[in-house]
C-alpha cells in the first residue's frame, strides 16, 4: 500500500516537474521570441522588473479562473464582439514578431446582430501590445462594408495606471481642433470571452483624411523605434525621408515620391542657421498649426513625437503646409511644476526658441485655459467613469496590466481605482492652474539706463510688452528708438527700429519681449542615460535687450505689461545683466506694412512669378500680360475693380505660350472681390510647394465675391477654376468657355453659382468633391463629360438651370446628394447618372429632380445598386425613357412646369 | 529507490538552467546574449581561418551559412544581423582584387535580397558587380543613395565603377549629387556618437571655462556650400578658456572657419578673425589656416584657442563657417 502510494506520489511529482519545466521553457521561449529577436527591443518592458515569469503566469491563470466569480454583472462600456478562429490566432503567434502583422480571417458582430467577415492582426511594434494574452488588435473591414466611413480600427490595451489617459489625451486633441483620431472606450469580447477594457481608435489612412475634411494627400508615419527602426542608419527622423512611410498617398504623385518630405527636412535644417529659411519654414509649417499642437502638448504634459518615435505629419500640397498629428499621446498630470515650452523634435525645438512662435502658442494656451476647455472636457468625460468601472471589474487581465506596465497593485481594486482617478483629476486641475498662473504672472523684468541707452532684462515664461519709460524731462523731440540687434552699441544697418509713443514725460515702447529659451546644455558627463544633444528641454534665461535712443534719456521709472494679459507693473532698476538674445528671439512689433494697400499699374507685364503679401487693388482697364509660365499669387485681400466698359484683362504675353496661375490664397484674403475680370491663356503652377492646378486658383479663401468673370482657353493643368478649402465663394453673371478639362472644380468648399454660362468644357462643367454648392439660373452646355459632377460626399442644389448636350447631365456618386428643381435636361447623352465609384464612401449617389424638363431622343437615367434617383413632377416622354432599376419616376405631370427656361440662350461675345 | 532518486537528480540538474532563468530577467538576458555572441564568434573564426590564405570562395561559403542562419532566425532586422554585418565587413575590408570581391557575389546578392535597406550591403554588392554588371551595380547604388544620400561610400563606389566602365555622364551625375546631398547618415550599431549618428546636420560648441568645466551647446543647421553664421547661445555668462567645435560629419568635408564673434549681455565683445585663432583637430588635418579636412566616420573635434591673454566672458558665440565636400576624383565636372 505504502509502496503503491509512493509510486503515485513519485509519478505525480515527476509529472508536476515536467509540467513546470515545460511551462517555464515555453515562457522563456516566448519572451525570447518577443523581446530578443529584434535588436532594438528589450524584454524589460514586456515583463515586470523582477521578471519572475512563472509567478506572473500563475497569478494570471488564477485571476482568469476566479475572476468570473467576483465580476459585476452590469454591463459597462459598449460591448464589441470579434470572433477570431483559433487557427488565425495560432498563425499570428506562430513566429513572433514576424507573424503578428499578417492579416488573418475573423468576424465581427455588427449592429444587425449578424456576423460580418473582417480581417485582424496584432497592433503595435512594442511587444507590450501583443506578447501577452490580452493583445492590441487591428481590425479591417471589407471595402463595401465600412462603418461610419472607417475601414480600419485599433483596439488598444490600456497601458497607464488611470486606464483612461490615452483615450482622454487623444480626445482632448480633437476637442481643441487638432487633426486627431477618434477614440472611445469599449469592452471587447473575443470568441465570447471577455477581454475587458480597450481604447478603440481610428486608424490613420486616406479615410481618416477624407473623414476629417482633408484632401487625400501624403500622410507620413515616422517611426525609428522597436521593430520599425532601420539598422545602421542615423535614426533622426527629421533628417532622412527614407525613415518614413506613407499611410496615405497623394494620387498625383508616385507612391515612392518623397520629394515633399525631403524639401521639408532641408528647410527644417536650414532654418536653424538662416533667418530667410526660417521665414520659409514658417510658411510651410505654419505657426497656427504647430502652435496649437505645441499648446496641446503643454496642456497634456505629453512630449511624444520626438526625433525617433510617434511622428505623423500630413503634407497638403493644396495648402502648402505640413500639419502635425498627435499619436500615442496620453493626458498626463502630476503635482510637479508643469513644463510650458518643450521642443520634442527638430521643428518644435527651433520654433520654441522663436519669440513669434511662443507668443502665438501662449495666446492659444491662455485662451484654452481661460475658457476652461480642460475642466469642461474632464467634467463631461467623468460621466463615463461608472461604465469604465463596471467594465474594469469584468476584465480578468488585471495581472497582465499590472506587471507589464510596472504598475503596483493600487489600481487593482475598484476603490483604489476611484482614488487613482480622483488623484488624477486633481493633478490635471493643478497642472492647468499652474500653467495659467505662470502665463498670467506680472512681468519679470529689470532695467538700467546710461546716456542714450536703456537695457531691458526679461525673464520668466510670460512675455513683456509696452515698456513705459517715465522720464525726468520731456522728450518731444525723440525721433527714433532702435534695438541694438548686432550689439555694436551704435545705431547701424542691422538694428531694428521700434515703434513708440511719447506722452508728456512718458515714452512707451510698443514692442513685445521674451526671455531666451536655451536648449538645456550638457556637461559632457551627463551625455548618458538617453540624454543626447537632440534633447529639447529648455532653460528660460533672463535676456537683455539694449535699446538705443537718438538722444540722452534720464529715466525715473519703467513700467511694463504682461504681453498676454496686459497687467501693468513697475519693473526694478538694477544693473544686473542678462544674456544676449538668441537667434530667433527678437522683439515683436505690430507690422503695419502688411496692411498697406498697393495698386497695380494699369499696364503690367509680369516677367516672373510674383507673390503679394499686402492687400492689392486692380483698377478698371488694367491689362496684365503674363510671360510664359509665370504666375501671380495674392495672399492678402484683392479687389479687382473692373467695370463693363473697362474690364481687367489677364492674358498671355506671348501668344500661344501659356502662363501659370492667377491665384488667391489664405485666410487674409477674406472679403476680396473680383468684378469684370477677364482671364485667358493660363495653365497652373507649383509655387513654394503649393499646387495650383488651374488658371484661376482659389485656395483657403473664406469669402470671395466674383461677378462678370469671363474665362477661356486654359491649358495643361486640370481646371479652369479650382476652388479648394474655401467658404462663402460667390460667382455671378459670369461666362466660362472652352476649358482644357474641368471648368469649375470645387473641393471641400462651399460656393454659390448664379447666372453663369459654362460652354464647351473639355471634361466636366462643374466638378465637386466633398463640397456644398447652389447653382441657379445657369446654363451648362457641351461638356465632354458631366455637366455637373457631384462626388465624394457633396451636396448640390441646382435650380432653374439648363443642362444641354453634355456627356452626362448630372451625375451623383459616393454618398453625394443632388437636388434639382425647375431645370432642363436637353439632349445630354445620359441625362442623370448615380453610382458608387469610390469604396471609401460606402454609398452611391442620390438624385432628386422636381418640376424639370427632360428632352432627348432617348432619356437615359441610370443608377447602380448603391444609388437612387427620383424624378418627381417632371416632364419626360414616357416612350423615350431608358432607366435602370433604382430609378423612380413619380407623378409624371405634363405641362405643369413652373420654369422652362430660355432655350435660345446664346453665349455673349467674348474677348 | 536509488535509481529513482538518481533519475530525479539528473532531471533536476538538467532542468536547473530553466528554473534559474524563469525567475530572473538578468539571468535570462545572459542566456539570450549567448545566442548573439556564439554564432558571431564561430563564424568569424571560420572566416579568419580562410582569410589567412585569401580563400574568398570559402569565405563566401561561411558568410552564406551565417546569412542562412540569420535569415531563419527572424525576418528583417534581428539580433544576429549586426554580427553578420561585422563579420562580412571584416572580410570585405581584406579584399584587394576584383576577383576576390566577385567571389563574395552570391553572399552579397542574398544579403541585399534579405535586407534591402542596408546601405553597406548595397555598396558591397555594387563593388562586386562593378566589372561584371556595372548597370546593376549603379542601380544598387542609386537605391543606397535614396536610403542615405549623405554616405560618401556610395559615391566613391559609383564614381569608380563609372570611371572604370567609361560612363562619363554617370561620373558627372554622381559628382553633382555628391556635392549637395545632405540627408540621412550612418549610425554604428554598437555605439552612439554625441549626435547619435553622423551625417551632415549637427555641430556643437563645447565651452570650457577657466576651471576646466565644460558645457556643450548644439546647433543642427549645418548647410553645405554656403558661408553661414552658426549661433550658439549659452544659459549664462561663461569665462572662456578654450572652445571645442564638435562636428557630426562624414569624412571628406572641408570645414572653413572664417570668423568668430563673442557676445555678452547683448553687446558684441570681440570679433576673432581666423588669424587670431589657433586650431587643432582630433582626427582631421588642416589644409590652410582655419580649414580642416574631416577624415573619420566618428565626429571630428576642432579645438579652438584664442590668442587673447585675457579671458572673455560670453553668452553667445557666432561662428562663420563654410562646409564643402572635397572632390573624389579629378574627372571633368567633379
Amino acid at each position: 500500500m505504502f509502496h503503491f502510494r509512493r509510486v503515485y506520489f513519485f509519478l505525480f511529482f515527476l509529472m508536476s516537474l515536467f509540467s513546470l519545466i515545460f511551462v517555464s521553457g515555453k515562457l522563456i521561449y516566448k519572451e525570447f521570441r518577443s523581446g530578443y529577436t529584434n535588436p532594438f527591443q528589450s524584454t524589460y518592458s514586456i515583463y515586470s522588473e523582477h521578471g519572475n515569469l512563472l509567478k506572473n503566469w500563475s497569478l494570471e491563470h488564477l485571476e482568469r479562473f476566479f475572476g468570473p466569480f467576483r465580476e459585476r454583472k452590469e454591463v459597462g462600456l459598449p460591448i464589441e464582439k470579434i470572433y477570431i478562429p483559433e487557427k488565425s490566432i495560432t498563425h499570428l503567434m506562430e513566429k513572433v514578431p514576424d507573424s503578428i502583422k499578417n492579416w488573418k480571417k475573423a468576424y465581427v458582430l455588427n449592429n444587425k446582430g449578424s456576423l460580418e467577415k473582417v480581417k485582424v492582426r496584432a497592433r503595435g511594434d512594442n511587444p507590450l501590445n501583443w506578447a501577452n494574452e490580452k493583445k492590441s488588435w487591428r481590425l479591417k473591414r471589407k471595402k463595401r462594408l465600412l462603418k461610419e466611413r472607417v475601414r480600419i480600427v485599433n483596439y488598444i490595451v490600456p497601458q497607464e495606471a488611470q486606464l483612461i489617459s490615452y483615450h482622454l489625451g487623444l480626445k482632448l486633441a480633437k476637442t481643441i481642433g487638432l487633426l486627431s483620431a477618434d477614440t472611445s472606450l469599449v469592452e471587447l469580447f473575443i470568441n465570447d470571452k471577455n477581454y475587458g477594457l480597450y481604447t478603440k481608435a481610428e486608424h490613420f489612412d486616406e479615410n481618416f483624411l477624407r473623414n476629417n475634411g482633408r484632401m487625400p494627400v501624403n500622410f507620413y508615419k515616422g517611426e525609428q523605434y522597436n521593430s520599425e527602426r532601420k539598422m545602421m542608419l542615423n535614426p533622426n527622423l527629421f533628417n532622412n525621408p527614407w525613415l518614413w512611410r506613407k499611410v496615405s498617398t497623394f494620387n498625383q504623385l508616385k507612391k515612392e515620391d518623397f520629394s515633399d518630405l525631403e524639401s521639408f527636412f532641408d528647410l527644417v535644417r536650414k532654418a536653424e542657421s538662416g533667418k530667410k529659411d526660417f521665414t520659409l519654414l514658417k510658411e510651410t509649417a505654419r505657426f497656427e498649426d504647430w502652435a496649437l499642437f505645441s499648446a496641446y502638448q503643454t496642456l497634456a504634459q505629453n512630449w511624444s513625437g520626438d526625433n525617433h518615435h510617434n511622428n505623423r505629419v500630413v503634407i497638403d500640397p493644396w495648402k502648402g503646409n505640413v500639419i502635425p498629428v498627435p499619436i500615442d499621446s496620453a493626458l498626463n498630470a502630476s503635482f510637479k511644476d508643469p513644463i510650458i515650452d518643450y521642443g520634442t523634435n527638430s521643428i518644435l525645438k527651433i520654433y520654441n526658441q522663436s519669440s513669434e512662435f511662443l507668443f502665438t502658442k501662449h495666446k492659444i494656451l491662455l485662451d484654452l485655459l481661460r475658457k476652461d476647455v480642460i475642466g469642461k472636457f474632464i467634467k463631461s468625460e467623468s460621466k463615463e467613469l461608472s461604465k469604465v468601472k463596471n467594465t474594469w471589474s469584468r476584465d480578468h487581465h488585471k495581472q497582465q496590466f499590472l506587471f507589464s506596465n510596472y504598475i503596483d497593485s493600487r489600481s487593482f481594486e475598484e476603490k483604489e481605482l476611484e482614488k487613482e482617478w480622483e488623484d488624477y483629476f486633481k493633478k490635471i486641475n493643478f497642472t492647468k492652474k499652474e500653467i495659467q498662473k505662470k502665463l498670467e504672472m506680472s512681468p519679470v523684468a529689470s532695467w538700467y539706463s546710461k546716456r542714450k541707452k536703456l537695457s531691458l532684462v526679461v525673464g520668466g515664461v510670460q512675455p513683456v510688452k509696452d515698456i513705459e519709460i517715465l522720464l525726468k524731462d520731456n522728450m518731444r523731440s525723440l525721433k527714433v528708438v532702435y534695438w541694438d540687434k548686432d550689439g555694436d552699441g551704435v545705431i547701424s544697418k542691422e538694428d531694428l527700429k521700434i515703434p513708440f509713443d511719447v506722452v508728456g514725460k512718458r515714452v512707451i515702447i510698443r514692442g513685445l519681449f521674451y526671455a531666451n529659451r536655451i536648449i538645456e546644455s550638457f556637461y559632457p558627463k551627463s551625455l548618458k542615460n538617453g540624454n543626447n544633444l537632440a534633447n529639447g528641454s529648455f532653460e528660460i534665461v533672463p535676456t537683455q535687450f539694449n535699446l538705443i535712443f537718438d538722444q540722452h534719456i534720464s529715466v525715473k521709472e519703467v513700467l511694463a505689461r504682461n504681453g498676454l494679459t496686459g497687467i501693468r507693473t513697475s519693473i526694478v532698476n538694477n544693473s544686473k545683466n542678462g544674456v544676449s538674445p538668441s537667434l530667433f528671439n527678437e522683439p515683436l512689433f505690430s507690422k503695419d506694412a502688411s496692411s498697406i494697400w498697393m495698386t497695380l499699374p494699369l499696364s503690367l507685364k509680369v516677367q516672373e512669378t510674383t507673390i503679394f503679401d499686402r492687400p492689392v487693388k486692380i483698377l478698371p482697364g488694367t491689362i496684365i500680360e503674363m510671360a510664359p509660365g509665370v504666375s501671380l499669387l495674392f495672399k492678402n485681400k484683392l479687389i479687382v475693380g473692373g467695370n463693363k466698359e473697362l474690364p481687367v484683362l489677364v492674358k498671355e504675353l506671348e501668344k500661344g505660350k501659356p502662363w501659370g496661375t492667377f491665384a488667391i490664397h489664405g485666410n487674409k484674403t477674406k472679403g476680396s472681390k473680383f468684378s469684370h475680370l477677364h482671364i485667358k491663356g493660363g495653365s497652373g503652377a507649383l509655387i513654394k510647394n503649393v499646387r495650383y492646378t488651374s488658371m484661376l486658383s482659389i485656395h483657403e479663401v473664406q469669402g470671395l465675391e466674383m461677378d462678370n468673370l469671363k474665362l477661356s482657353h486654359n491649358h495643361i493643368y486640370d481646371d479652369m477654376v479650382h476652388i479648394i478649402y474655401s467658404k462663402n465663394i460667390k460667382i455671378r453673371d459670369s461666362e466660362f468657355f472652352n476649358s482644357f478639362l474641368d471648368t469649375i472644380d470645387i473641393d471641400i468648399s462651399k460656393a454659390n453659382i448664379k447666372n453663369v454660362k459654362i460652354y464647351n468644357s473639355g471634361n466636366d462643367g462643374i466638378d465637386l468633391m466633398s463640397s456644398d454648392i447652389i447653382v441657379e439660373n445657369s446654363e451648362i452646355k457641351n461638356s465632354k463629360d458631366k455637366g455637373i459632377s457631384v462626388g465624394e460626399g457633396s451636396l448640390s442644389k441646382v435650380v432653374k438651370t439648363i443642362l444641354r448636350n453634355n456627356g452626362i447631365g448630372i451625375e451623383s456618386k459616393d454618398g453625394s446628394i443632388a437636388t434639382i428643381n425647375d431645370s432642363q435636361f436637353i439632349g445630354n447623352k445620359v441625362q442623370l447618372n448615380a453610382y458608387l465609384k469610390n469604396w471609401r464612401y460606402s454609398n452611391g449617389g442620390n438624385i432628386i429632380v422636381r418640376k424639370s424638363l427632360f428632352e432627348s431622343g432617348n432619356n437615359i437615367i441610370s443608377s447602380d445598386h448603391w444609388s437612387k434617383i427620383k424624378v418627381i413632377n417632371s416632364k419626360i416622354d414616357q416612350n423615350k425613357i431608358k432607366k435602370s432599376k433604382n430609378v423612380k419616376i413619380l407623378t409624371n405631370i405634363l405641362g405643369t412646369l413652373s420654369f422652362v427656361g430660355d432655350k435660345t440662350m446664346k453665349p455673349s461675345e467674348f474677348f | 529507490m536509488a535509481k529513482k532518486a538518481l533519475i530525479f537528480v539528473i532531471i533536476l540538474i538538467m532542468s536547473s538552467p530553466i528554473f534559474l532563468a524563469v525567475n530572473s530577467s538578468v539571468r535570462r538576458s545572459l542566456y539570450f546574449l549567448v545566442t548573439k555572441v556564439v554564432p558571431k564568434s564561430f563564424f568569424i573564426t571560420n572566416v579568419k581561418r580562410n582569410l589567412i590564405h585569401r580563400d574568398f570562395d570559402a569565405v563566401n561559403v561561411w558568410l552564406s551559412r551565417y546569412l542562412a542562419m540569420t535569415k531563419s532566425f527572424s525576418k528583417g532586422n534581428n539580433t544576429l544581423l549586426p554580427g553578420l554585418i561585422d563579420v562580412a565587413e571584416f572580410a570585405i575590408k581584406r579584399v584587394r582584387f576584383n576577383g576576390e570581391m566577385e567571389s563574395l557575389l552570391p553572399f552579397l546578392s542574398e544579403m541585399v535580397k534579405n535586407w534591402p535597406e542596408l546601405v553597406e550591403s548595397r555598396v558591397w554588392l555594387a563593388r562586386s558587380l562593378g566589372s561584371l554588371r556595372p548597370k546593376e551595380a549603379l542601380k544598387n547604388l542609386k537605391i543606397a543613395e535614396e536610403i542615405s544620400s549623405v554616405d560618401e561610400r556610395i559615391y566613391r563606389e559609383a564614381i569608380n565603377i563609372s570611371l572604370k566602365n567609361g560612363l562619363g555622364h554617370e561620373v558627372e551625375k554622381w559628382c553633382a549629387k555628391y556635392k549637395s546631398s545632405q540627408l540621412g547618415g550612418p549610425h554604428n550599431f554598437h555605439y552612439d556618437t554625441i549626435f547619435e549618428g553622423t551625417g551632415l546636420r549637427d555641430l556643437a560648441l563645447e565651452i570650457i571655462n577657466e576651471q576646466g568645466v565644460s558645457k556643450v551647446f548644439p546647433n543642427s543647421g549645418l548647410q553645405l556650400n554656403e558661408t553661414r553664421d552658426y549661433s550658439f547661445s549659452t544659459d549664462r555668462l561663461v569665462l572662456v578658456n578654450n572652445l571645442k567645435l564638435h562636428l557630426g560629419i562624414v569624412p571628406g568635408v572641408k570645414v572653413s572657419l572664417k570668423e568668430m564673434r563673442f557676445f555678452q549681455a547683448g553687446k558684441l565683445k570681440k570679433v576673432f578673425a581666423i588669424k587670431d585663432l589657433l586650431l587643432s583637430s582630433s582626427h582631421g588635418f588642416l589644409s590652410s589656416p582655419g580649414t580642416i579636412l574631416s577624415v573619420d566616420r566618428n565626429p571630428e573635434t576642432v579645438r579652438i584657442f584664442t590668442k587673447e591673454k585675457e579671458k572673455i566672458g560670453v553668452d553667445k558665440v557666432i561662428m562663420k563657417i563654410r562646409f564643402e565636400k572635397l572632390p573624389m576624383t579629378n574627372a571633368a565636372g567633379c
